[in-house]
């Protein structure tokens, strides 16, 4: 019936209009007067369209007499145009809002040439090509003043930490940055890279201002795409990885192992564990079951293992509705091998399906409604040691020897060593089962844009309530089976019970959510040569954790920008609000921030005398950010009683147990944000018509009132003190990013560094007068190491000797140092110790001779280089990513020798201190051997201490898409192929892990390189 | 229209506004069931709760370093198995101003529950009246009684670590810097305070026999007293009563020889005072435990006179029985083993005479060197008859009770036999066979007391609900105190001394009567005489000389008081360190004939400085505070 009736009506009007315009054709052409392939022409109030071919020409057939034509594509202002003439000719203005040239900064967006703040961005192009599954993780190297981690490859494990241009505060925990998504505080790690627009990186005052006391750390902004007006189109990606661990510790077999073993004994004067037939054993492996010599990687962990991703996403729309929706799987496999008799499937592994829908609604002509929602499930498993996120295969395989068990004895049965301490592996693969967590998240947006252009033109309102809603919980599944030792004359001894089957629930981190609500007024005008805009916005959060006390921030937020003849721009913006973690009285807090920014390139004497010059822009801040985070403390400004345990009256157990209640630690009423005092300088150069580029910044920020505990007050005052903001740390550095861009025929390239660096200093913080001016902690950067510094090794010639040469021993057969020497003080020492710098010169090797070593953890310097380049259908990029100026103290299984029944030996372990390597002068690159702990050898000391600093050959890819005539016929607008590596070569000082690694120790699930081969197609 | 968008920015306008009426609640601390300090003392059972905290920091156990590990390993009593064990790096002298290797800073646990008590002194009259929890005048004032007699047990228990402390009797703000930063009062002024502080508490409490069977365990008059005989008796002692360093200072008293007859005199009231309430315990269940071990496993008895009342061991983390007992009994492999005794303990032990009758008709002892010289000539010691080869026979009655040792049973399981040996190096058996306990660290003994023989550890985890009683005062100590300090004083141990009611000898020996050998029914110890069951040991010779009873009294201490946290101090105090340094274990070696063969062996020397005496001041605190001496010989910047 509705069919009928709109063709008798369409009928209608086309005899009525037989005698006006009916067909309208033109040329499209840009701002510079190119023709503009693409454009969309559609007759408005129908559906009725075309678009531009490769010569900008239309030709459009009118259905309405009196038509109004609108000429839209993407980066440029839409215009309408009545019909007066069949030949209309347009010239399109690049949208100030265009999405290639705007940032998004915080509660809005800019245009990139005015921005007069220290804002780096990155595209979803970029992020794409890491192939990562977790997006902090593929961030590395691509977006300046941002300092990554990676400290784990476990799936679904994987998440980098991250800084913005460095730590600014004392305890790095309370260092990290603001993370938002869509303006909103999510979980941001797992959204799929392909569903993101754009990301900023708000690195100064003048950017993150507006956040108030949660912007002193900087601010991520992640963008997520939008519809966009235009016929649908619909892209399918697709990739499957093969992984490998980039580095796994390497360890000696059974026959060196106990070699070492044995000597590591004598050393500290007990008996050779093993005899001359058990190492012969060993080395012949003839008795299997009494004498193993496991492999424990090569038997448990398989070489490569996969993992695939699939993106559908559909983006398209018209002037009433636009409209990006999307979904994405995920399935990531861990590297455990699974054998065929396992009871259970235990290899780690995760899962990941993600449906997104933002949908933009023009419901009347002025007013905009938004609304998105993003819903996940994960799946996270992990073999059943610890909870979800244990990494004990690798502990296990780490402080196991290689000769403790057998996997299985003669009768089948699974070996123990005699403690019973360590696990057997094949065991726990096959038999323990799995824990694992499943993840619901859900997130909703709703968002109106109301333009008030009848109040005053360019004002308009726009409100926003969103909601976050996360959901954790698990189930673990498993067997423990009896273990045996497996005697010498062939008996077994049951050295571990079994634990009978079990289901049980995994609580994990439970239920939370957090409701958003922001209102603003926005102002947007031009006035001949000024421009002016202006921004007023309220927000108010709570986030509840399962039945933890609910967390509020409220605040309003200013902006206003000026900017004349787009060459002196001006920006003022203030953050106010309030938090609760802090005292009625001072819960608020105005932070101020401005600009200026100079664009030389627009005025005439640059542009005249310069031509090279394409574009030149000098900009400037200073402003006060504040950060609220006090760890996982609360409420420090009240002091509150804790009932903490039991005391037990009466004559028997039976009279039960009364609490005690304790004084907590004292209130601090004055407790308030820490402010970050920084300030910003930096240019933008683009030479030779665009083709180079250069920015660099300068940045300080002079972070006060830091929480940090008064340490000068006496222990004899009973009771904890409270944070107080008395703490100072300066941070200084730089961000410097050269590029280069060209084009010669078909033979496109480019190639872009980055080197970000910054340095603090811990200015004050309350520290006691040390005894010795070098053991000072004020004046070093934050979270410097202080230790020994090892100066080499105990020879014969530091002993005191009788006079036939021999050393002198002493009652515990240790030998005397000869008194010159500086004393230790952690037990006696023998040949091939460690020998300490004595830095007092007291004559005694003690905690006051500990200074600073090495650096901090956290790099002070991260830079990348990228090249790439495209010919034809060919693309290919290639990206170096670095770290310097950081430390990585190694201990345990990570660089110890075996310890006690636990650990292992090493290959450095053979070049240890022997006295005849020493007297043949081999090289010695480790003390002698302990057989247990040795408090002289095994402690902080600058041995242990590495450097940081790596080079890594981060991503390559080459890829080819295929051409556009070739594919028309099939339907397809667009097919890509590719393949890429990420994580290819490491350069390094650490050489037996990861040097990003979280573990000192080398236990944590490794960092993995990515083999990955896929499609992106659109039709 | 454009009513429309006037009530759509009305709208807004009430939206923000709204908004920030929630907003500032908002930001307010949702409300929750937070106790505040204005609520401790005007909620009666909050009050009450809070009195209970600082009876909870008197002493957890004797857990000085961790998972059990007893005080007494950094002495010449016992071992850890662990070499890397915290005792050991006192042991080894690994220890000093910025490292003390103990599991809770005793410091700072010390001055945290001083402020407690101040802090309830100060306010204890405003606790409202009350049914329940019980609250009228009386009980305000016996609660101000207990308060004060805590803060004076903290004190002394820093007492005996550092000498003179600072006293503080103020709760102290973090600016009071007059008294944060002031000095250390000086070692008879503090033992004065103390004392004093208890006089002062005495009226307030309760006696003994008062107390109804629910408030066990609360101070009373016998503890206050008993705590006045402890305090003196140390201050009366050489290390802080030395004529060669006469003057009073912060590490030492004003020499006087009286202090002597101080510390008798506040033994004697003790005893005349406590109208005979307190007695040396009795086991309540012969056939299964001694008399003196059955006491430290229940929680009441007439004996107990200061005691700190834990829960039962019933959770993992308090099994003193799984710290001490071989992995194997339980299926945990060779276990955490964290209290060995040593063979210069066990060398203590006198050997005893029984005829036929099972009648004892002497006891002799060894010690140490004289078990060292018989391994070495392999002779059997003609006086006491003792083989050393046969090391565990007719031993005194408490060696039984607080050691296992090769051989002997375990009560717990039948059956299970500890076999603490190693091949003979020299015969030809092939296995090892099962050794519970292997390397260097192996003393050849475990530790038997504290523990309930009959708990039986099935498993890692077992839940064994036995009490462990860790005496702080107990009556065994006032009649040994009694007795040093009479003897000290008067120098005539035989004598009572005119209005004395007993003589050091007549003490001693009412320690040793109870020192009986057990009606155990089954797992008899081997060596253990059996016809002697229900036998005390003999009483100490009659006309001693008052140096030797002095050794029969420190004789007596070490042996009654093994492991309990007596031997550390009375080394420092009687300045006998360097008598401690070299440490023997009891080497066991089974022969071909399947026969085992004893020996001694040198463990360790832990050489002795006389800084040992005292704990070093924390580094820190004495940069925080430019006013606290260092103690002699840890060093002064």
């Amino acid at each position: 019936m509705k069919k009928i009736l709109i063709f008798t009506l369409t009928l209608l009007w086309a005899i009525q209009l037989y005698a006006q315009v009916t067909r309208v054709n033109g040329t499209i052409i840009d701002e510079n007067g190119f023709p503009l392939t693409g454009v969309n022409i559609t007759e408005k109030f129908t559906t009725n369209g075309v678009s531009t071919d490769i010569d900008g020409k239309y030709t459009i057939l009118l259905r309405n007499p009196n038509a109004t034509l609108v000429y839209s594509f993407i980066g440029y202002t839409s215009k309408e145009i009545q019909v007066t003439s069949d030949l209309i000719n347009v010239q399109l203005e690049p949208d100030v809002v265009s999405l290639s040239d705007v940032v998004v900064v915080g509660y809005g967006i800019q245009k990139k040439a005015s921005v007069v703040g220290a804002i780096s961005t990155t595209s979803s192009q970029e992020l794409k090509q890491m192939g990562t599954p977790n997006l902090s993780n593929a961030l590395a190297g691509r977006v300046s003043g941002l300092i990554t981690m990676v400290g784990s490859g476990r799936p679904g494990g994987d998440d980098a930490e991250i800084y913005i241009r460095g730590v600014s505060t004392l305890n790095s925990e309370n260092s990290k940055p603001l993370i938002l998504v869509d303006g909103v505080e999510r979980d941001y790690t797992q959204l799929d890279p392909e569903d993101i627009e754009s990301f900023s990186v708000l690195k100064d005052a003048s950017a993150t201002a507006v956040y108030g006391v949660r912007g002193a750390n900087g601010v991520l902004l992640i963008t997520t795409k939008r519809g966009i007006i235009g016929k649908a189109i619909i892209s399918v990606n697709f990739q499957t990885t093969v992984q490998q661990p980039t580095r796994l510790m390497k360890y000696l077999n059974s026959y060196d192992a106990a070699m070492l073993r044995n000597e590591a004994l004598v050393n500290d004067g007990l008996p050779a564990r093993f005899t001359d037939s058990d190492l012969a054993h060993f080395k012949t492996h003839d008795s299997p079951y009494t004498h193993p010599d496991n492999d424990y990687v090569k038997d448990f962990l398989k070489k490569n293992t996969s993992m695939h991703n699939l993106n559908v996403n559909v983006r398209g729309g018209n002037d009433r509705l636009k409209y990006y929706v999307s979904t994405n799987g995920l399935f990531q496999d861990g590297i455990y091998k699974q054998f065929s008799e396992a009871k259970y499937p235990s290899n780690a592994h995760f899962k990941r399906l993600n449906i997104r829908s933002n949908l933009d609604f023009e419901a009347t002509r002025t007013t905009t409604v938004s609304l998105d929602l993003n819903s996940r499930v994960e799946e996270q498993q992990n073999i059943s040691l610890g909870d979800v996120s244990s990494t004990s295969l690798f502990g296990e395989m780490n402080t196991t020897p290689p000769y403790y068990y057998a996997y299985r004895l003669p009768d089948g049965s699974y070996g123990s060593n005699i403690d019973g301490q360590r696990e057997n592996l094949l065991a726990v693969l096959n038999d323990y089962g799995f824990n694992r967590m499943l993840d619901n998240i859900l997130e909703g947006t709703f968002k109106v844009n109301q333009k008030l252009d009848f109040i005053t033109k360019g004002l308009s309102f726009r409100g926003m309530v969103s909601f976050n809603s996360y959901f954790s919980s698990g189930t673990k599944v498993g067997y423990r089976p009896p273990k045996y030792l497996y005697n010498i004359d062939g008996t077994y001894t049951e050295v571990v019970t079994e634990t009978a089957p079990w289901i049980d629930k995994l609580e994990g981190s439970g239920h939370s959510k957090r409701t958003n609500m922001e209102y603003s007024l926005n102002y947007n005008r031009t006035f001949t040569e000024h421009a002016v805009t202006g921004m007023l916005l309220y927000t108010i959060t709570q986030s509840n954790s399962n039945a933890e006390v609910p967390k509020g921030f409220l605040g309003f937020v200013g902006r206003a920008t000026y900017a004349y003849k787009h060459r002196y721009l001006a920006e003022f913006n203030f953050g106010y609000n309030g938090s609760d973690q802090f005292e009625k009285s001072h819960r608020y807090g105005f932070f101020p921030s401005f600009s200026l920014g100079w664009v030389a390139s627009e005025e005439g004497f640059v542009r005249n005398n310069l031509p090279v010059i394409s574009f030149l822009k000098f900009r400037g801040s200073y402003g006060e950010v504040g950060n609220d985070k006090i760890g996982t403390d609360r409420f420090l400004y009240l002091q509150t009683y804790d009932i903490n345990g039991d005391y037990y009256f009466g004559t028997d157990n039976s009279w039960g147990a009364q609490s005690a209640l304790y004084e907590g630690s004292l209130g601090n009423n004055n407790v308030t944000w820490e402010v970050g005092k920084k300030s910003n300088a930096g240019f933008e150069l683009k030479l030779f018509n665009n083709k180079f580029l250069l920015n660099l910044d300068l940045f300080r920020e002079m972070r006060v009132n830091i929480f940090t505990s008064r340490n000068t007050r006496p222990l004899v005052l009973g009771v904890d003190l409270p944070q107080e903001n008395i703490g100072k740390v300066e941070n200084k550095g730089f961000e410097i990013e050269p590029g280069f861009e060209n084009k010669t025929g078909r033979l496109g390239y480019h190639i872009r560094g980055m080197i970000s660096f910054s340095k603090n200093t811990v200015i004050f913080q309350d520290e006691v007068d040390p005894r010795f001016e070098y053991m000072r902690r004020t004046g070093q950067p934050v979270g410097q190491n202080f230790g020994l510094k090892v100066l080499g090794y105990y020879s014969p010639d530091d002993f005191e000797k009788d006079n036939e040469g021999n050393l002198v021993l002493q009652l515990n057969g240790k030998p005397i140092l000869k008194p010159e020497m500086p004393q230790p003080t952690y037990g006696s020492v023998q040949l091939g110790d460690f020998k300490y710098w004595d830095r007092n010169e007291d004559g005694v090797i003690d905690s006051f001779d500990e200074g600073p070593i090495g650096n901090s953890r956290i790099p002070k310097i991260v830079y990348s280089l990228s090249y790439g380049l495209n010919y034809r259908g060919f693309d290919f990029n290639m990206m170096w990513q670095g770290a310097g100026g950081n430390s990585k103290f190694l201990s345990g299984t990570g660089a110890w020798e075996q310890i006690r029944e636990a650990g292992r030996y090493m290959e450095i372990h053979q070049s240890r201190w022997t006295l005849e390597r020493y007297q043949n002068n081999e090289e010695i690159l480790y003390p002698r051997l302990s057989s247990a702990e040795n408090k002289h050898n095994h402690r902080n000391n600058s041995f242990y201490q590495k450097k940081g600093d790596y080079l890594r050959l981060k991503n390559l890819e080459l890829g080819y898409t295929i051409q556009k005539e070739r594919l028309n016929k099939i339907g397809l607008s667009n097919l890509r192929i590719f393949i890429s590596g990420t994580n290819l070569l490491i350069l390094d000082h650490i050489k037996v892990m990861d040097p990003e690694s979280n573990s000192s120790e080398g236990s944590s699930y490794p960092q993995m390189r990515l083999w990955n081969m896929g499609f992106n197609l659109q039709f | 229209m454009k009513k429309i968008y006037q009530s759509l920015i009305i709208l807004f306008v009430a939206i923000i506004a709204g908004c920030h009426e929630d907003g500032s609640n908002l930001l307010d601390k949702e409300q929750t069931n937070d106790i505040y300090e204005e609520m401790v003392f005007t909620e009666p059972q909050y009050a009450v709760w809070y009195l209970n905290s600082i009876y909870k920091e008197m002493n957890a156990s004797y857990y000085r370093f961790g998972s059990a590990g007893f005080l007494g390993n950094a002495t010449d009593e016992g071992q850890c198995k662990a070499n890397w064990d915290n005792a050991h790096l006192m042991g080894i002298g690994s220890w000093g101003p910025t490292t003390i290797p103990f599991a809770v800073n005793v410091w700072k646990k010390n001055y945290s529950a001083i402020r407690a008590a101040n802090r309830f002194l100060a306010n204890v009259d405003l606790i409202p009246d009350s049914d329940e929890p019980p609250i009228n005048e009386q009980i305000r004032q016996r609660m101000k009684g207990e308060a004060t007699f805590l803060r004076a047990f903290f004190y002394s228990d820093l007492l005996k670590y550092y000498a003179g402390i600072p006293i503080v009797t103020e709760v102290l703000d973090q600016n009071d810097d007059e008294i944060l930063f002031k000095s250390r009062d000086t070692y008879d002024e503090c033992v004065e305070f103390i004392c004093s502080e208890i006089e002062n508490a005495l009226p307030l409490l309760p006696n003994a026999e008062d107390l109804s069977p629910s408030e066990f365990g609360r101070i009373t008059r016998g503890a206050a007293l008993g705590l006045i005989c402890k305090v003196r008796l140390i201050a009366a002692s050489p290390l802080f009563n030395d004529s060669q360093n006469p003057e009073n200072c912060e590490f030492r008293g004003q020499y006087n020889a009286n202090k002597w007859v101080v510390a008798a005199e506040a033994a004697k009231r003790f005893i005349t005072e406590t109208n005979g309430f307190y007695s040396l315990h009795e086991s309540t269940s012969p056939d299964k435990y001694g008399s003196y071990e059955d006491f430290f496993i229940r929680r009441f008895s007439p004996e107990v006179i200061l005691s700190y009342q834990n829960r039962p061991s019933n959770s993992s983390n308090v099994n003193l029985e799984r710290y001490c007992l071989p992995g194997q009994f339980f299926n945990y492999g060779n276990g955490v083993i964290n209290n060995l005794p040593l063979l210069n303990l066990v060398a203590d032990y006198e050997v005893v005479k029984v005829d036929e009758t099972g009648n004892i008709t002497g006891s002799f002892e060894l010690g140490i060197d004289k078990v060292l010289e018989l391994y070495e000539s392999g002779a059997i010691d003609p006086v006491s008859g003792w083989d050393p080869q046969k090391p565990y026979e007719n031993r005194d009655p408490r060696f039984y009770q607080s050691v296992f040792y090769n051989q002997s049973p375990w009560p717990a399981r039948a059956g299970i036999i500890y076999q603490v040996w190693q091949k003979d190096p020299a015969s030809a058996l092939t296995a090892d066979g099962t050794q519970y306990l292997t390397g260097w660290y192996n003393t050849g003994f475990f530790n038997r007391k504290f523990l309930d023989a009959y708990a039986n550890l099935k498993a890692w985890g077992t839940v064994l609900n036995v009490n462990h009683n860790y005496p702080i005062i107990r009556y065994a100590e006032i009649l040994l105190n009694y007795a040093e300090a009479v003897n000290e004083a008067f120098g005539t141990p035989d004598v009572a001394p005119a209005g004395y009611p007993m003589s050091a000898a007549d003490a001693v020996n009412l320690i040793r009567t109870r020192a009986a050998f057990p009606n155990y029914t089954t797992s008899i110890p081997p060596g253990m005489p059996v016809k002697a069951k229900g036998k005390s040991m003999p009483p100490i010779p009659a006309g001693l000389t008052k140096d030797r009873m002095r050794d029969k009294i420190r004789h007596e201490r070490r042996i009654e008081f093994a492991y309990e946290e007596q031997r550390y101090w009375d080394v420092r105090r009687w300045k006998i360190g360097k008598q401690t340094e070299k440490i023997y274990s009891q080497r066991i070696y089974k022969q071909n004939n399947g026969t085992f063969r004893y020996d001694a062996e040198l463990l360790e020397i832990r050489l002795w400085d006389d800084k040992y005496s005292l704990f070093p001041m924390w580094e820190t605190e004495r940069l925080k505070n430019k006013n606290l001496t260092q103690n002699p010989g840890w060093g002064n910047f």
